[in-house]
């Protein structure tokens, strides 16, 4: 089941210090326009019609779009040997990091997107 | 003295095309609406009626019917009472029939304004199938403007429309819009820390990537989905019981309708 999930993160509590703080996080606005220069990016990669999301692209078209630098396949490669990751996580994976890719409106996926990626699968937490 | 006005009644996101047939008669002064209308659309009679009477003009002291075909599809909505309206400016000989003839109508009205009504769009691509044109409120121009091949009227308020009608004053037609009514979705701003959360939610919202927050009570997790909203536009935001079964999750209710 929990491998079913694209993003899998651990929301720790919140310190006194940082509840304290008088600085304001981003606006929702801010975030919103970068989200939607995100998915205009992702339209025009793939032409596969507005409602094709990166969380719904098939294994056949992640094959035809995501292109990883040698660095990151070999870090992908590694992630999947190690972790004894699913071929479904593995794919999960690739989507996530072509949206990462996406939001810094870059065509090829590098390591430290991947590793990124890779992060937001807290599986530790519940093993 | 009779007119006919061309609307549709919603099953799903389906159209089904309804004729609204308005009847003036001589006999004691009454207006009916028949024709499986719901309490909704039963109620139209006296939006209709103070619309009308905003614009300075008053029912006629006769037997009116008002019915809605086919008889034997439930109508649901607020949207009956603009075309019940122009049925009756047309069998008051107010406006003339040839003017709205090859147009579906739909809209709320109660004062003399036009309010925004769900489903515009699955109308406009109804009517723009059929080879009709729209009118529709002015706040749902926008979305009607999406379906292509037809012509809208989008009107603010019932002076405007009759206007238009009879070519005195013509509205602009609609552009293409996201709707921009907010639907006040609480602002990241609010939040405290949780750096890589919001980070995680950015992605999310970019990809649609479902999401897995763990974490003790009182961390944010209820707070940071909530305002997932607001960073992709219209997307509604429901919160279920924890407890909630799979039956109540996905079931409930008869019909399903627009805008859900």
């Amino acid at each position: 089941m929990i491998d079913r999930f694209d993003l899998i993160i651990e929301v720790p509590e919140v310190t006194a210090d940082l509840l304290l703080a008088p600085t304001a996080n981003e606006p929702s606005h801010v975030i919103a326009q970068r989200v939607e220069a995100a998915r205009a990016y992702a339209t025009t990669r793939h032409n596969q019609g507005a409602d094709c999301v990166n969380a719904r692209l098939q294994p056949d078209q992640l094959a035809d779009i995501i292109n990883f630098d040698e660095d990151a396949a070999l870090l992908l490669k590694t992630a999947v040997e190690q972790s004894h990751l699913s071929a479904r996580a593995y794919h999960k994976i690739q989507r996530v990091a072509r949206t990462i890719a996406d939001l810094n409106a870059e065509a090829i996926i590098s390591r430290a997107t991947i590793a990124e990626a890779l992060a937001y699968r807290a599986m530790p937490l519940l093993a | 003295m009779h007119a006919l006005v061309q609307t549709i009644a919603f099953r799903g996101i389906d159209t089904i095309p309804v004729d609204v047939q308005v009847h003036i008669a001589n006999g004691l002064p009454t207006i009916a609406i028949v024709g499986l209308a719901d309490k909704a659309v039963a109620e139209s009679r006296e939006r209709v009626r103070a619309a009308l009477s905003s614009i300075g003009l008053a029912l006629p002291p006769k037997r009116i019917a008002v019915n809605l075909a086919p008889a034997d599809v439930v109508k649901e909505g607020a949207h009956f009472d603009l075309p019940i309206a122009l049925g009756l400016l047309i069998a008051m000989g107010v406006v003339s029939p040839d003017a709205i003839a090859d147009r579906v109508v739909l809209g709320e009205a109660l004062d003399g304004s036009i309010q925004q009504v769900s489903g515009v769009l699955p109308a406009a691509i109804a009517a723009s199938a059929s080879g009709q044109h729209l009118i529709c409120p002015a706040a749902c121009g926008p979305e009607a403007a999406w379906a292509s091949g037809l012509d809208i009227i989008a009107a603010p308020d019932l002076v405007s429309l009759l206007n238009h009608l009879k070519g005195v004053q013509i509205l602009s037609p609609p552009e293409p819009k996201y709707l921009s009514v907010d639907r006040n979705y609480p602002d990241m701003s609010d939040l405290k820390g949780q750096d890589t959360a919001r980070r995680v939610l950015e992605i999310a919202a970019a990809g649609s990537h479902n999401l897995l927050m763990i974490g003790p009570p009182g961390a944010g997790k209820s707070m940071l989905a909530a305002r997932l909203g607001g960073l992709i536009r219209t997307r509604p935001f429901r919160e279920p019981h924890h407890s909630a079964s799979m039956a109540a999750l996905v079931g409930g209710g008869p019909r399903i309708r627009p805008d859900d």
